[in-house]
């Protein structure tokens, strides 16, 4: 998986606070550096930071999404949500995914 | 060179060259001298996929992402990979901290790490070294070691083929299955499955090399590191190579239709490049999804 450290780091923090024995790590953005998705049964969190990769305090744009449970390419955005703390994506993404 | 790539090579103080176990580079041009024995990249003198403050090159002949697979202390010691071979069960058992064991449970290979124990359902493919392990553009696999290739085809995964990935390792390894459904890493002893969606991973239309035409390739090379996208992804190329086509064509062509509905739609009139740069996340979310990949 080639990821910008923007990303990696990401998720190396995040284990500190979520459950990844739960989640999937899913990778429908494999031609951005700079995303990911995190993923429980049909909830996907879409993760970028290629707005803030410069920025002195790391920043975050994330989409919820539903994701039809048969047909992973059927989902719908419940939540956009961008330029975010760190701290305020860890809660979105514990509450959204249960995690 | 930055980071921990100059702890791996020599530096000539008269020609300002750098000398690696594998091949020489000009730290001026950012550029190795000679080809890539292993044509890890879409041009043979990259270095360190043009990203160099976040990969590393020991040899010269393979970059990693720095703090993945390659550590500066140990450089083999937590790098592994298992490529499957044909079953969709795969699984890769680690030991205790020091010794690392990885073994492919009726796929094509598996390999082992200094002292590390094999499970005895492995079938075949079993080498002792230091090994790595990588991808050639999404499409080819093979096994690295010290001496050059170990094993191409036995790496080889088939598309469509989905394998979960077991894996208790001790701290700090990294683990990648390439060309099949799953590429995954790990770190701290946790458990992860990672998936990515046949489509990244098939032939897509016009994902050939990036344009070779006087200038369109710094171009296009530019833009991607720019815009912070993977060159080694068909998704990149295939977009690098429209770039100047309108995302309404853009999409008529190479994207499902289900993609209209979640576009903003004044993005539709400007070109995929405009699009990109524009800094709209949804829009680069989209466009990049492989879920909408025709």
């Amino acid at each position: 998986m080639e990821k910008d450290k923007t990303i990696i780091e990401l998720i190396e923090r995040l284990r500190l606070h979520i459950n990844f024995r739960l989640l999937e790590i899913v990778d429908h953005w494999e031609a951005d550096l700079c995303a990911i998705g995190l993923m429980k049964e049909n909830r996907l969190v879409y993760i970028s930071t290629f707005n803030y990769t410069e920025n002195e305090e790391l920043m975050f744009d994330f989409d919820l999404e539903i994701v039809d449970e048969n047909d992973r390419e059927k989902f719908n955005v419940v939540r956009s949500v961008r330029n975010v703390s760190e701290a305020e994506l860890v809660n979105e993404v514990k509450l959204f995914l249960d995690a | 060179m930055l980071n921990t790539q100059g702890q791996f090579a020599e530096k000539d103080n008269e020609s300002n060259e750098t000398f690696f176990e594998l091949r020489n580079y000009d730290p001026l041009l950012g550029r190795f001298n000679t080809i890539d024995p292993y044509g890890q990249y879409f041009s043979p003198y990259l270095a360190m996929g043009n990203s160099h403050p976040n990969m590393i090159d020991p040899d010269g002949g393979f970059g990693w992402p720095f703090g993945m697979g390659y550590t500066a202390s140990n450089p083999f010691l937590g790098t592994a990979g298992v490529g499957g071979g044909g079953t969709s069960g795969l699984q890769i058992l680690g030991t205790t901290a020091g010794i690392l064991g990885v073994a492919a449970l009726g796929n094509a290979f598996a390999f082992q790490n200094a002292v590390g124990e094999l499970n005895s359902s492995v079938k075949k493919g079993v080498t002792k070294n230091k090994v790595s392990y990588s991808y050639r553009g999404n499409e080819d696999a093979w096994m690295l070691g010290r001496g050059g290739v170990i094993s191409y085809a036995d790496a080889r995964a088939s598309h469509g083929e989905k394998a979960e990935v077991l894996f208790d390792f001790a701290a700090n390894t990294v683990l990648s299955v390439f060309g099949g459904e799953v590429i995954s890493f790990v770190k701290n002893s946790l458990l992860t499955k990672s998936i990515t969606t046949p489509a990244a991973n098939g032939v897509l239309p016009r994902s050939g090399p990036i344009l070779r035409a006087m200038g369109a390739a710094s171009r296009s090379e530019m833009l991607a590191r720019k815009l912070k996208l993977n060159v080694n992804s068909p998704t990149t190329r295939q977009v690098l190579n429209s770039l100047d086509d309108t995302v309404e064509s853009f999409i008529s062509q190479f994207r499902k239709p289900s993609i209209r509905g979640e576009l903003p739609g004044e993005f539709l009139s400007r070109t995929v490049e405009e699009a990109l740069k524009s800094g709209n996340t949804t829009v680069r979310k989209l466009l990049i999804d492989s879920r909408f990949v025709k």
